[in-house]
């Protein structure tokens, strides 16, 4: 027998946290943009982005990738953190405890509400050690100088270091398709290191996502 | 897509720039229709919400015995069914019937997805709609019906 009011020890019932218009706070006569746990959310305007984009590349020329890449890693790791606590927070339970799917669906709750565009996690890999990760409409690749080469340097870093923690293990990621070269969205596979050397090739030389899956994983089709 | 925004609450439904101009006669008629439906609107609010858990625990209560054993979906869907009670409620008090499906639908069919709700849901839901009408007055009903019923479709959306 299910007692419907020891369910809840306060009145509250946990939903959809990083529901948009719910999760976005302001107190703009102090020009303040907060999330619902009062921390600071800024507006990124695009014409910034573009220019971090060009002094970086003025600046540094090819260092520029490696530098958003790594630029990358530290949000990657942050937000991790911070995107723990606040669910930890609020769901009054550890982030382990919950299922792959809610997991997700934070994950792509908090992105969209963001404006970082649509994530997704395709676990199909997930035995052959692969996580594919996809976004759609990013941001930070819309406005990334144009290369013959996938240029979502900072997801890539920030994609690595948030699962390298999910994980507790070192993973590396590689972006294999690119809004930037006319990809539907971009694709970017978790794994180990070592076994992602073909995947690097294979974008060197100019490989599809499904072929360098097809490399990675000869089994799969 | 060039859908206009799903609804929104009363006073988001007018243009407050009166810099560009006065609220329209149409306007100010929805504004009219809501205003005097306000007190009745609080009434059904106030209802649901000191009946809630009575409500629930009666529809729980109510269950075949191998739902009730099924204590992990079946304390999910409870959550489940209060939550779009309450923003069905919300939703009628300021006139918003999107409300609860702004907030709930990138959540809610991830979670019967996962807690396998669905059978559940469907019969709470089918007895809480036989149930509200005795709680509520015809006219309090209208209004709920449509905030309610936008939530609730959010429960079938997983089964294809």
């Amino acid at each position: 027998m299910v007692i419907v009011s020891d369910l809840f020890t306060d009145a509250s019932i946990s939903a959809n946290y990083f529901a948009t218009d719910v999760y976005v706070h302001g107190t703009l006569e102090l020009g303040l943009l907060e999330n619902r746990r009062g921390e600071r959310l800024l507006a990124l305007p695009d014409t910034l982005l573009r220019a971090i984009y060009t002094g970086l590349d003025n600046e540094t020329g090819q260092a520029s990738m490696l530098v958003l890449y790594n630029c990358g890693r530290w949000w990657g790791k942050n937000f991790y953190t911070r995107f723990c606590e606040e669910l930890t927070d609020y769901y009054n339970r550890p982030v382990s405890s919950l299922a792959l799917l809610e997991f997700e669906q934070a994950l792509q709750q908090c992105w969209l509400t963001h404006g970082w565009g649509q994530i997704s996690l395709d676990a199909d890999y997930r035995e052959d050690g692969f996580l594919i990760l996809r976004i759609r409409g990013s941001a930070f690749i819309d406005y990334a100088p144009k290369l013959e080469r996938p240029v979502g340097f900072m997801e890539t870093g920030a994609l690595q270091a948030f699962f390298s923690e999910l994980s507790g293990e070192t993973l590396h990621c590689v972006q294999t398709a690119c809004e930037s070269l006319g990809a539907e969205e971009n694709c970017f596979i978790l794994g180990i290191q070592e076994r992602l050397t073909m995947a690097e090739m294979g974008v060197e030389q100019g490989l599809s996502h499904d072929e360098i899956m097809r490399q990675l994983v000869p089994s799969s089709l | 897509m060039t859908l206009p925004p799903l609804s929104q609450h009363i006073l988001r439904q007018l243009e407050l720039q009166p810099d560009k101009n006065y609220l329209t006669p149409h306007e100010l008629i929805g504004l009219r229709h809501y205003v005097g439906s306000l007190a009745d609107r609080i009434r059904a609010y106030r209802q649901l919400r000191e009946r809630e858990m009575k409500l629930i625990q009666e529809l729980v209560d109510q269950l075949p015995d191998e739902v009730q054993t099924e204590t992990t979906a079946l304390e999910q869907s409870i959550k489940q069914t209060i939550l779009i009670l309450r923003y069905a409620a919300l939703g009628m008090l300021v006139d918003d019937a999107n409300l609860g499906r702004r907030r709930l639908e990138g959540w809610l069919p991830t979670m019967i997805e996962v807690y396998k709700t669905q059978p559940v849901d469907e019969l709470l839901h089918r007895s809480l709609n036989q149930q509200l009408p005795r709680l509520l007055t015809e006219s309090q009903m209208a209004m709920l019906k449509p905030p309610l019923e936008a939530a609730q479709k959010l429960l079938q959306a997983d089964k294809d």
